[in-house]
């Protein structure tokens, strides 16, 4: 097991650790294994569980899962164990920028009619001068 | 006073001679012998004269039928109401047989029964069966009655050789769509043609299984009434044009309310599916429209969906309307009323054709409180000195449904065949039915019945009243004589003279001073005797040069243009379409139409209704006396009445008949009008410009409002209705 007391002295003292639990409901640590472009950074600590000793520690206060590029992905779900900062990803010419989902923001989709609405407002002439 | 009732007694004498000897007004009834007639072992009493039919419905059972219809005549054609009756060699049919003395009629015998099914079987073998693309299914007379009384089953198997009987459809215009294969040949549709909208357009062709039912050669059935045969045919053989295949019956929902393109008040039916209008049907109330419609009541409602204003549009600093949010627009009128010094004269209301009383009571309300008097209805009303103080001096005071009994109608300035198109109807039925004579002051008409042409002459009442026109003698022999004041009077200058003129005419009549009331005016919009009722000015409107807010509510037809405002002026519109009102209007507010909202309406004789909300406001549009109540707020002067209840109490108190649904009061102080009209006479003589009317021909009916001018179903009908007119 590994000690809490050490994990919250390497999270920064206990009032960091209080702050990190009340952003993301955990506390770890480990060794830093990458940072991707948005600031995101991907630690690795064997001593964890099989499984689950992979993590990422976001960078936005507002995060989500789909802020992890597609690159991070692969390793950050044990499909691979070689890191992007180790293999570094072939560019292709398909490959578009990474986009975190837009759900709950200003930019989201919202689904909307295709046809002519029923009622048709008045459209007022162009300046009448 | 002695001398004065002598006076008469030497000049006058007829009066007095045709109020004791007129036969019809002395006439007593006798009450008529009842003759019991035996239905399925009841007994029931009827009248003489009653078919069996109605007897039958007098016990309470219903008896199968097509051709037979109560407002039409008797065609007995298409035999589904044959009822045995004892001692007969046949079944009869019940619809044409007049009841007998001791008769025994047996409605549920298996004679009748097979009777009904054999007729059913015969037209299923003519009738092609289509109900799932038909638009009648669901409301079906042969549907519902095969059901009822058919045969289970079919004996029909010629498919291969003879096949089904097919027959042409025809075109009969924009608003009717025929399906001829369907036609059971009941004849309704013929005889509400020729009987009630008068117009000889269709019948029939061929006889047996060639019979066919059109127009003879393919022409348009020209009539102001003729959506009416497509609730009348009991098959799908008439069904709408302008909304076919949009909706199955059983997915509306009813909305029983009123019509407001015209001042008659016609009761509707709004059938809506979710948020849609999709049909307008008539509802029966036999002292307005009976049980019929007129073609603009039924087919303008695709006008609320062109047009519409559904968000506050304001003119920005280049002049250009730009919409925003109801919080500018309330403030920026609300800032404007509030700045004027001198409210008196420079804030004008004009109140338009489909204006309701709820917004017109709280636009005249508002504007009082600002200390302002100068609101119009948009359409003025020349009637003499005691203008709108008295009700009875300018309703149709006999009201809708007594015109059946009038005995002589005289028509002044007005075409009620296009400006009223069921009050048209009604005279036509007093004709039929009561030999009621018509007489037209005007230009020449056609008003689907004979009628005598006096002329289009104002100074032709002179000599009526003199003596010297024969009519004069004629009107003052009639027992129960009509003269029904239009809009060509009304809107003329020399309007209170006519009027006068009018008065003195039918004082030579017996009944004149008894209670029936011969002098009736004709209004053509929903909102003219509302906004009277409320005291709304009926002058013409004034100089508006001085004018610093106009507000126009659903004001289209009023004849302003900028040029006569001043630069400064603010124009308010408050209304539902994009006619002419939003055209010169600086800030406009997007109201309800009457589908939208519950409002009252009086009729143009004087019956308040009260339309319902069928469906919402589309967009940010609002009800509109809840727009004018936020804007009293805003401006400061906020109104005492923050609910329809509470408006209704305050309409109470300014006219009790304006929250009296429904019911036609009777108006009291005519005397007192018609003193007023004799002392105030005017002196000058009638100008020489002929009488006219305001609609005259079909082509003019269909669109006269905001939402009928949207509508394109009847921009169809004035087409076609030129093209037919060219060929
Ligand atoms: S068209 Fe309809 S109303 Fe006319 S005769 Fe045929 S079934 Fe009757
Ligand atoms: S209803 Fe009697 S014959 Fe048609």
């Amino acid at each position: 097991m590994f000690s809490w007391w050490r994990t919250m002295q390497e999270s920064g003292g206990l009032w960091n650790s209080i702050k990190i639990i009340y952003r993301r409901s955990d506390l770890r640590v480990g060794t830093l294994v990458g940072e991707d472009a948005n600031g995101n950074k991907y630690y690795e600590n064997l001593r964890y569980q099989f499984g689950r000793h992979r993590f990422v520690d976001y960078k936005l206060k507002e995060f989500d899962a789909s802020q992890v590029p597609p690159e991070w992905h692969g390793w950050l779900h044990y499909m691979t164990d070689n890191p992007p900062t180790k293999v570094p990803p072939v560019p292709r010419k398909f490959h578009a920028e990474h986009q975190a989902n837009w759900t709950g923001t200003t930019k989201d989709y919202v689904p909307y009619s295709t046809t002519r609405p029923r009622i048709q407002s008045w459209i007022p002439p162009t300046n009448k001068q | 006073m002695l001398a004065r009732a002598l006076l008469r007694r030497v000049f006058l004498p007829r009066y007095n001679r045709s109020l004791s000897q007129s036969p019809r007004l002395l006439q007593v009834q006798e009450a008529p012998k009842l003759l019991s007639v035996w239905i399925d072992d009841k007994m029931v009493q009827v009248e003489p004269g009653t078919t069996v039919l109605q007897a039958c419905a007098v016990a309470g059972v219903e008896i199968p039928r097509y051709c037979y219809h109560e407002r039409l005549s008797v065609a007995g054609n298409c035999r589904m109401c044959l009822v045995e009756v004892e001692k007969s060699a046949k079944p009869i049919a019940s619809c044409a047989m007049p009841v007998m003395e001791g008769m025994k009629v047996h409605p549920h015998s298996d004679i009748s029964k097979r009777a009904r099914e054999g007729v059913m079987e015969f037209l299923l073998v003519n009738h092609p069966l289509d109900c799932p693309i038909c638009d009648q299914g669901g409301e079906c007379d042969l549907q519902d009655q095969s059901m009822a009384f058919g045969s289970d089953r079919s004996r029909f198997v010629d498919n291969a050789f003879g096949g089904k009987r097919a027959v042409e459809d025809k075109e009969v215009g924009p608003l009717i769509k025929t399906i001829m294969t369907r036609c059971i040949h009941c004849t309704r549709c013929i005889r509400f043609a020729g009987e009630i909208a008068g117009v000889q357009d269709l019948g029939t062709t061929g006889r047996g299984g060639d019979m066919q039912v059109g127009t003879y050669v393919e022409k348009m059935f020209k009539s102001e009434l003729s959506g009416n045969v497509i609730d009348l045919c009991p098959v799908g053989a008439l069904t709408a044009k302008p909304y076919a295949f949009t909706y199955r019956s059983w997915e509306l929902r009813r909305t029983e309310s009123i019509d407001v393109l015209d001042g008659v008040g016609s009761n509707i039916v709004v059938n809506t599916r979710g948020e849609h209008v999709m049909r307008i049907l008539p509802r029966l109330n036999e002292s307005v429209n009976e049980e019929w419609i007129s073609d603009k009541t039924r087919f303008a409602f695709d006008g609320l969906f062109a047009q519409r204003l559904t968000v506050p549009l304001a003119r920005d600093a280049t002049g250009q309307l730009r919409s925003c949010s109801w919080e500018d627009v309330l403030s920026r009128v609300s800032g404007k009323l509030v700045s004027i010094q001198n409210p008196a004269n420079e804030v004008v209301g004009v109140a338009g054709a489909l204006a309701d009383c709820e917004s017109m009571v709280c636009l005249k309300d508002l504007f009082n409180k600002l200390g302002s008097e100068s609101l119009y209805s948009e359409t003025p009303v020349h009637i003499g000195s005691c203008g709108n103080d008295l009700r009875s001096g300018y309703i149709l005071r006999a009201g809708i449904s007594a015109l059946e009994e009038a005995d002589l109608i005289l028509l002044v300035g007005t075409n009620p065949r296009y400006e009223a198109t069921l009050i048209n109807a009604r005279i036509r039925k007093g004709y039929i039915h009561n030999e009621c004579e018509i007489a037209v002051i005007g230009p020449y008409m056609d008003l689907s019945y004979q009628h005598e042409h006096l002329g289009d002459d104002p100074a032709v009442f002179s000599g009526m009243i003199r003596g010297t026109h024969p009519f004069g003698k004629k009107f003052s022999r009639a027992a129960k004589p009509v003269i029904i004041v239009g809009e060509g009077v009304l809107a003329r200058d020399d309007g209170a003279y006519i009027n006068n003129q009018i008065y003195m005419l039918s004082r030579l009549s017996p009944v004149h001073g008894s209670d029936w009331k011969i002098v009736n005016y004709l209004h053509t919009t929903a909102s003219q005797v509302g906004s009277m009722d409320i005291g709304y000015n009926t002058a013409d409107l004034p100089d508006l040069s001085s004018t610093r807010l106009l507000y126009l509510l659903s004001a289209d037809s009023v004849d302003v243009t900028r040029d006569q405002l001043p630069t400064d002026c603010l124009v308010v519109y408050q209304g539902h379409h994009g006619d002419k009102g939003a055209h010169i209007a600086d800030v406009i507010l997007p109201g309800a139409a009457y589908t939208e909202k519950e409002a009252t309406y009086v009729n143009t004789e004087g019956r308040a209704q009260v339309t319902q909300a069928a469906v919402k406001p589309p967009g940010e549009a609002r009800d509109d006396w809840s727009i004018i109540r936020a804007l009293s707020e805003y401006a400061g002067h906020t109104l005492a009445y923050d609910n329809i209840d509470e408006l209704r109490e305050r309409m109470a108190e300014i006219s009790p008949t304006l929250v009296n649904i429904d019911t036609k009061q009777d108006s009291c102080f005519h005397s007192l009008c018609v003193e007023l009209l004799y002392r105030t006479s005017p002196k000058h003589k009638p100008y020489q410009t002929p009488i006219s009317v305001k609609l005259n021909s079909l082509a003019d009916f269909y669109m006269t409002d905001p939402i009928s001018r949207a509508s394109k179903t009847m921009a169809q009908c004035v087409q076609a209705v030129k093209q037919a007119d060219k060929n």
